[in-house]
């Protein structure tokens, strides 16, 4: 199986640094972007398998990130992973009515984390 | 009120747009995500001859809804009142144009926050800003009734959908003077007036304002320049009357940017109708003008703008005619000339740099060390030419107002592009 | 004579422009020096990072981290920055490694440096090293009356290890100018009203603290949603300060207990406004029928604020509200029918 690849859209360089860390100690491809918009030009570029998304961002929000990713055909496709320090239910409901496929608050466990995302990808894998 | 005005009080921003169709979208996207427990936003389509109303109902799943609303001051017909069920913290009211205070005035009678916000459409907010400002309503809120914060300008940062993202410097010699200005004006002088108690202006970019003072003082002036300033003018003669005790209050806190003009008939024409607008509200209200029942409004307050913005520009002219009529005549004394001139100046650069330095001690958001560096250049050469030529603005204004001319200064906007 | 003035006058002129330009010379040079300061700061910082990761790996390094734990004001920062992105297993492991390498009493130190930020940062950082000296380090920081700011840290620490800070002692000589964040100040009284309900109710019953906290002390039980509450609340009702008043309505209503009812139907007639408009949401909310002729007089209020809302609570109060709301509509004073027909309209839509 090729190495399956992970996009992470967060403002924050520590909380990208330490998922970086994690991520590639797990195996997985992972490049960041630092916005919003940034986060949709990268998914576009670079097709990733999977996205973790931060909800509070300059330039664009994630969830708006996640609107535009989701509404497009193309791009429909790629599992989104909130991952957000906003704990609201209308938060919560809202990004998994517009298509994402797990939420999870900051601070949250790296285990629980990558555990979903190995779940996600493995369901995705499937044919 | 009190409570209402306290912590997380309820806000009501107030966002007048007329002919905004380019940039409304990103700027109303940014408002929303302010933080701030419990606010609304209010668009108000001032009769937009372009898109402004269809791109909000596209970009936002508008449907046209019915609100109740107050009709507590003087506004022009109300046309419709949209909303979405996806954004329940956004409205938009569209309205048949009446220019600035009129589409306030309707935002008024809208909202259902004890507090408002009045920005401009090309305000761009700090995410904190609406937590900074609401203080001194929660220090004070009975006597509270207006709040007033620091306005930056935008030039030389970096702006993405409407949030400055990147402090910067413009480069521009202009948008350096005007740096300077805003400086002194924001972080000295309304500083100063506030603490006075004789604040006679809160910019029109920013202002928090309790509902129940603006209606009990009429709201905005409509058809009125400087809606801005004559609205504070308007609540301390208001409170004065009813012999509240009251408070304007000022946060020294950058929370506001605006895009200065780069260009000089740009700025000539806004500062011509700010003079304009200053000398109208002194007319409009000069029953306030030395009046010992305004309290220090009256004296202080209103001898400033009688002696800088009445007198100023005059003085100043005249003394430009008269020098060298007077050389000609051999009655000057030329050294003397020089050395008042030389003393003026440096003053002048003293209190800019004094401005400089409460920044950088107190505040430090400019991010170089070589921005203070060019904004002390700034405030040497603001001193040959940018002040006689602002002074030579101001004249026009003078001119202006004598003939009561109605044409508005349009303000062309530069237009934030993206990256 | 005339000479000695222009020279006066040049001699205060050049004065003037040289302090200024040397000031500001000054200033450029002592922003260039920090900048150089803060450089080196965030290479330094970067290093804990990855040290700290290692240690969530179980690979800390003991010898680096120790040296580390000397600069305890970049720790705490780092830390607390950590702890805000993750919990459980991994950040667990830093702490300990972070113990391991004398974190604790560094912090501890850095408590009580001259300076506020680092006061708070210790503070709250020491939230995540539970342990009895560091809680009783915490309790005689809260003792102590000086910055708002450090008491909050101090509490918000304590909570976090699992400790109920004295509100006597974070409420002594509280100035509310000074809170910078009210909802994190409100969040800590949530949590302290939960634990110690009956210290709490009997700190608001002595009504000794400034409007605007009462004020504030008093919403938090209206998220506490326990009966208890109830006596306070009534009181707090009828207090001289509107925001007390106001606060203790929107409480009652959050709570809803019929009991309220006289309480509630008198602040109808208050005479501030805001406090008559959360009269009005409190009798909607209680869902008190009964009341439902005294919110129609609201609707001729003088303040729109308080037409609208008893109006809206009339909505709310089902058949006898909805019959007397379509009642208004068709015939009461003008701006009572407006606001009948617009709320009405509202709804329906």
């Amino acid at each position: 199986m090729p190495q399956q690849s992970i996009l992470v859209a967060d403002d924050d360089a520590l909380l990208v640094g330490l998922l970086t860390h994690r991520l590639s100690a797990k195996g997985y491809a992972v490049s960041s972007a630092g916005d919003g918009a940034a986060a949709i030009d990268a998914v576009r570029e670079q097709r990733p398998d999977l996205i973790v998304l931060d909800a509070m961002m300059p330039v664009m929000d994630g969830f708006e990130a996640l609107r535009r990713i989701k509404g497009d055909p193309d791009l429909s496709e790629t599992p989104v992973v909130m991952l957000t320090a906003l704990k609201q239910e209308a938060d919560v409901v809202g990004a998994l009515e517009l298509g994402a496929e797990d939420y999870l608050i900051k601070p949250f466990m790296p285990e629980e984390l990558l555990s979903r995302i190995g779940r996600i990808l493995k369901k995705d894998a499937r044919p | 009120m009190a409570a209402l005005c306290g912590h997380g009080a309820p806000i009501a921003l107030l966002s007048p747009a007329y002919n905004e169709a380019v940039t409304i979208v990103q700027s109303v996207r940014s408002l929303l995500s302010l933080q701030y427990p419990a606010f609304e936003v209010i668009v108000i389509n001032d009769g937009s001859k372009d898109a402004t109303l269809d791109t909000l109902i596209e970009a936002f799943e508008l449907k046209p809804v019915s609100r109740a609303y107050d009709l507590a001051v003087p506004c022009n017909e109300i046309r419709g009142v949209y909303a979405s069920p996806r954004l329940p913290r956004l409205v938009v009211i569209d309205k048949v144009n009446g220019g600035k205070a009129d589409a306030l005035n309707a935002g008024i009678n809208i909202s259902r926050a004890p507090v408002l916000c009045s920005m401009d459409a090309d305000s761009l907010l700090e995410p904190d800003s609406l937590l900074r400002a609401v203080r001194p309503f929660v220090e004070d809120p009975e006597r509270v009734i207006a709040v007033g914060g620091t306005v930056r300008l935008a030039n030389g940062c970096r702006v993405r959908d409407g949030r400055v993202v990147e402090i910067g410097l413009g480069r521009h010699p202009l948008a350096l003077f005007q740096t300077v200005e805003y400086l002194r004006a924001f972080l000295m002088a309304r500083l100063a007036w506030s603490r006075m108690g004789a604040l006679t202006i809160i910019s029109g970019a920013f202002g928090l304002f309790r509902r129940e003072a603006v209606v009990r003082a009429g709201g905005y002036t409509r058809g009125t320049v400087g809606e801005d300033m004559e609205l504070v003018v308007k609540l301390h003669r208001q409170m004065r009357r009813e012999k509240r005790d009251y408070r304007i209050a000022y946060v020294p806190e950058p929370v506001c940017w605006t895009e200065a003009p780069e260009s000089w008939r740009v700025l000539g024409r806004q500062r011509s109708r700010w003079h304009r607008g200053s000398l109208e509200t002194f007319f409009r209200h000069w029953a306030m003008f030395l009046n010992p029942r305004y309290g220090r409004v009256g004296l202080i307050g209103f001898l400033n703008i009688f002696i800088v913005d009445v007198l100023g520009p005059v003085i100043e002219v005249l003394g430009y005619i008269l020098i060298p009529v007077l050389w000609l005549l051999g009655i000057l004394s030329v050294e003397y000339l020089l050395a008042f001139l030389a003393l003026s100046f440096t003053f002048g650069i003293t209190i800019s740099v004094c401005s400089l330095a409460l920044e950088e001690i107190q505040l430090r958001r400019y991010p170089k060390a070589r921005d203070l560096a060019l904004l002390t250049l700034a405030a040497i050469f603001e001193n040959f030419g940018y002040r006689q030529i602002n002074n030579l603005w101001r004249i026009r204004g003078l001119w202006q107002y004598l003939r009561g001319s109605e044409s508005w200064g349009v303000m062309t906007r530069k237009g934030f592009r993206a990256g | 004579m005339t000479g000695g003035l222009l020279g006066g006058l040049w001699t205060a002129s050049l004065l003037m422009a040289a302090s200024s330009v040397l000031f500001m010379t000054g200033l450029v040079i002592a922003r260039l020096i920090s900048e150089a300061g803060r450089a080196r700061r965030r290479a330094r910082r970067e290093a804990l990072v990855a040290d700290m990761m290692s240690a969530m790996d179980g690979e800390a390094d003991a010898a680096r981290l120790k040296s580390e734990v000397r600069e305890p004001r970049l720790v705490a920062r780092a830390l607390l920055e950590l702890s805000t992105l993750i919990r459980g297993r991994e950040l667990a492991a830093v702490t300990a490694a972070l113990t391991q390498a004398g974190a604790e009493p560094a912090l501890l130190r850095l408590m009580r440096s001259r300076n506020g930020e680092d006061q708070i940062a210790a503070c709250e950082a020491l939230g995540l090293f539970p342990s009895d000296k560091a809680a009783a380090a915490l309790k005689t920081r809260l003792k102590r009356r000086t910055s708002m700011r450090v008491r909050i840290a101090a509490a918000r620490a304590l909570l976090q290890m699992g400790e109920t800070p004295d509100l006597n002692d974070l409420l002594a000589a509280f100035d509310i100018g000074e809170v910078h964040a009210p909802l994190e100040l409100s969040a800590i009284l949530d949590e302290i009203a939960r634990r110690a309900t009956e210290a709490y109710l009997e700190r608001l019953k002595s009504s000794r603290d400034a409007p605007a906290l009462r004020a504030m002390m008093v919403g938090v039980l209206g998220r506490l949603g326990r009966y208890e509450a109830l006596p306070v609340l009534l009181g707090a009702a009828s207090d001289p300060e509107p925001s007390v008043r106001a606060a203790a309505l929107s409480a009652l209503g959050a709570l809803g207990h019929p009991d309220a009812e006289p309480i509630i139907a008198a602040a109808l007639d208050d005479p501030v406004p805001e406090v008559r408009a959360e009269a009005c949401d409190a009798a909607g909310r209680t869902a008190l029928a009964a009341l439902a002729p005294r919110l129609a007089e609201r609707l001729d209020d003088d303040e729109w604020l308080v037409r609208f809302r008893a109006a809206s609570a009339l909505l709310r109060l089902g058949e006898a509200g909805r019959e007397t709301l379509d009642a208004a509509a068709g015939r009461a004073s003008p701006r009572a029918m407006r606001t009948a027909q617009m709320v009405l309209a509202e709804a329906a839509a």
